[in-house]
């Protein structure tokens, strides 16, 4: 399955953030998004999840049936601020949300061993979202994702707020998922990227192009990504 | 403390100028009308700014003016009513002098604002780190002056050139009136900085408030109503109150406990009783990500384990999907869907008791009850617009839930979208239809009681009009919010048509109460059938374009 965007383009006001991008992406693999502040990393999501409309350009999906738009269920998106409702105690949200996609999966798990998954302590459970710290509530959001286990995840910082011991399992569980998927994953933390990814993608001058490590060494192709990163006039 | 101001003044200027712009932006046809090129250039914005440092210039007097004419009608009223018992005639000068040595007492204690716990004073304090007590000093000073020079030119031009008072005692007054306020101010920042941290200090300094504010004013008003203070009093007032302001003035400059006082103050929780729930989340995320976050934690996590308790046992639902949502909403929501209702319905129910005995033991009341309901419907038009519930509900359906669901696509599907507003809607109209029933049985009750009528089809048109009445105004705030989502994802900006529909809609009300003259039968027939058209209008709407306009605006 593939992920195909062309000529993406997309302006707020006068200012273009996206211009012509252009890329494949491959599923089994996880991809680092990079770019620096502003780059519209976020943009680029909003984009491929419809929650922005394209000025121009596709966004499209590929697999055995052909090219196709994406569908609802195609993708799963984890935002850099965890949003999910305050009302609701964590193991209300998980019922619910399975309830919902109940027909959709086939091997559905109770909520206490979704909530293992990701380490949320049995006394958080029944405690309103409301009141949930920053960590857990992110931890909710990538849980729906890993809930409903869509074709294409869009991870934009997530493992920024886990504490470590999380951020590793996580780190290791999305290596365990990405074989039949295609994960997106936006970070600043090169450590990060480099350690999780597969490939890393630049955002740059709002067009995206594929870093390759090749020869190099993990320090020499952090060093390149920074210089690539820096150069203002790269890309143009 | 120069800087200081200067730079809360800027800080205002652009504030209020940003959100004109911004007004304008998203004001229809207007936004048409002006080209976005032009909102960059510096002509604009600086004429823009210049409105608003005019509009802060009209402010200084434009509600003195009408405060004093209000004080003025007074008088002249009671020197009227004075005239007409026969009793001692006083000047309406007289009595204008004698409302304003009571007056100010009331002005003190409800409109001091010092310890504002609005979110700009935590911004100016905390985000931006203002110096405390040049933020505080420096707003009251400017308040001060303000209301000084503008109560002085108000009160030279309208009491001395047109009334022809005394100028000693328009001197006087603005010198005992504005010395008030210190005294009291004084007091305030005494009492908050011996009482931090003590959270029924607060209460009792409501109590304080309102006792300053009802003894002197109900002592006043016994006083006047006998004899009216001679002018000269405000000499010996201004000399002691300007003694006392003095004390105060002191006090108020050498304390160095502001930022305690404002830190305590402006703690999360009684910024989120402050704010609309709308805003909550934006400032809870701001205070969680400055400083004192490890504090917050703690006033948060104590909280927590309170209404985790609460939520295990009361609040379930055995419903799925969908339905056991919406369900949970509504049940955690009580407060504000429900219990309206209920009160609403026993206010009603007690009227309606008063009424009936009163129409029971005054016959003279009947005809007079008889004839309201027959040709003053009009009036429920507007009570019943007024009881509804329906627009706090979708405040709250937004900021606690859609607000964070409609991030999820599946959330947004067509079906889904319809699927919820129907539910909802079923439950907006059923708790309404609480407090309508009760009122359309009341009403009929009363027509019956009242002498009731010869003709069949008032006995109909009254209770369903209260209860069509209650379905539109349920209808129509839910459709409102499906239709024009007027809120952004950070809860701040609202959608102008949205407002503009609304207060289309007061507006209509209003008037209707106030200016149509129908008999019950002709209004009654012509809002049921029109509520009817336009529930069935405005539902297909909804559900034609609620999937494409239902969204979060970025």
């Amino acid at each position: 399955m593939k992920l195909i965007l062309e000529n993406v383009e997309k302006s707020f006001d006068e200012k273009q953030v996206i211009k012509g991008a252009s890329f494949e992406f491959e599923s089994g693999n996880i991809y680092g998004l990079l770019g620096r502040n502003g780059a519209g990393k976020t943009t680029l999501f909003n984009v491929i999840n419809e929650d922005l409309t394209l000025d121009s350009g596709s966004v499209k999906l590929s697999d055995e049936g052909g090219e196709r738009a994406i569908d609802s269920d195609d993708i799963g998106y984890v935002l850099s601020t965890p949003i999910v409702p305050d009302f609701l105690t964590g193991r209300e949200l998980i019922k619910f949300f399975k309830d919902i996609n109940m027909k959709k999966i086939p091997d559905m798990k109770s909520e206490d061993e979704y909530f293992d998954m990701v380490d949320i302590a049995v006394e958080d459970r029944d405690r309103l979202i409301k009141d949930y710290s920053h960590g857990m509530k992110n931890k909710m959001m990538m849980l729906l994702t890993i809930i409903s286990n869509p074709a294409i995840w869009l991870l934009d910082e997530p493992l920024t707020s886990f504490d470590v011991v999380v951020a590793d399992e996580m780190k290791e569980l999305l290596k365990k998922l990405k074989r039949d998927r295609l994960i997106i994953f936006s970070t600043h933390i090169m450590e990060l990227a480099l350690s999780l990814c597969d490939k890393i993608v630049l955002l740059k001058d709002g067009k995206l192009r594929l870093l390759e490590q090749g020869e190099m060494s993990r320090e020499e192709f952090e060093a390149y990504i920074i210089k690539v990163l820096k150069d203002e006039t790269e890309g143009e | 403390m120069l800087e200081t101001f200067s730079l809360i003044m800027r800080l205002r200027i652009a504030t209020k100028t940003n959100s004109t712009i911004n007004w304008l932006r998203t004001t229809p046809i207007i936004k048409h009308i002006i080209p976005r090129k032009l909102y960059q250039s510096e002509g604009l914005k600086g004429f823009l700014e210049g409105l608003s440092y005019f509009r802060e210039f009209c402010s200084i007097f434009f509600y003195k003016i009408i405060y004093y004419l209000i004080v003025l009608g007074l008088a002249g009223f009671a020197a009227k009513g004075f005239s007409e018992k026969g009793i001692e005639a006083y000047t309406v000068n007289e009595l204008f002098m004698t409302v304003l040595v009571f007056w100010p007492i009331v002005g003190v204690v409800t409109n001091t604002g010092v310890f504002d716990m609005d979110e700009d004073t935590y911004y100016a304090i905390f985000l931006l780190k203002m110096n405390a007590r040049d933020y505080m000093l420096s707003q009251f000073i400017f308040k001060a002056i303000k209301y000084v020079v503008g109560t002085l030119i108000v009160l030279l031009v309208m009491g001395c050139l047109f009334m022809g008072l005394p100028f000693y005692q328009v001197i006087c007054y603005v010198i005992y009136a504005e010395s008030l306020k210190w005294a009291y101010t004084g007091f305030e920042v005494w009492y908050r900085d011996k009482y931090i941290g003590n959270k029924k200090a607060d209460t009792n300094l409501m109590g304080i408030r309102v006792l300053v504010t009802l003894v002197p004013f109900a002592a006043g008003y016994i006083i006047m109503l006998n004899k009216a203070v001679p002018g000269i009093v405000f000499l010996p007032l201004a000399v002691v109150s300007l003694i006392l302001a003095i004390f105060s003035g002191i006090r108020m400059w050498n304390f160095k406990g502001y930022r305690r006082v404002f830190k305590y103050l402006l703690r999360p929780e009684v910024l989120i009783e402050n704010r609309q729930a709308m805003k909550n989340a934006n400032l809870i995320n701001a205070a969680n990500s400055i400083e004192g976050a490890e504090s917050i934690m703690d006033l948060d996590g104590k909280k927590i384990k309170k209404t985790a308790k609460k939520v295990n046992k009361n609040i379930t639902s055995n419903k799925e999907g969908y339905a056991y949502f919406n369900d949970l909403f509504m049940k955690r929501h009580r407060k504000i869907l429900m219990k309206p209702a209920i009160i609403y319905s026993i206010i009603i129910a007690a009227l309606f008791l008063i009424s009936f005995a009163v129409i029971l033991y005054f016959e003279d009341f009947r005809g007079q009850l008889n004839d309201f309901l027959l040709t003053k419907m009009t009036v429920f038009l507007f009570v019943m617009y007024a009881m509804n519930t329906g627009k706090k509900t979708t405040e709250a359906m937004f900021a606690n839930c859609d607000n964070a669901m409609l991030n999820y696509r599946f959330y947004r599907q067509p079906k889904t979208i319809i699927g919820l507003f129907t539910g909802r809607l079923k439950y907006v109209i059923y708790t309404n239809l609480i407090p309508a029933f009760v009122l359309a049985l009341s009403l009929l009750l009363l027509f019956v009681a009242s002498g009731g009528s010869d003709q069949m089809l008032d006995y109909i048109v009254i209770p369903l009009l209260i209860l069509v009445m209650s379905v539109f105004f349920s209808t129509h705030n839910l459709v409102l919010y499906y239709v024009f989502q007027p809120y952004t994802s950070d809860s701040t900006v609202k959608n102008p048509v949205y407002g503009i529909v609304h207060y289309i809609t007061y507006m209509v009300c209003y008037l209707s109460m106030m200016g149509i003259k129908a008999s019950s039968a002709v209004f009654c027939t012509g809002v049921i059938a029109f509520s009817v058209a336009y529930i069935i209008v405005a539902l297909i709407v909804v559900y034609r374009i609620a999937p494409k306009t239902f969204k979060l605006r970025k």
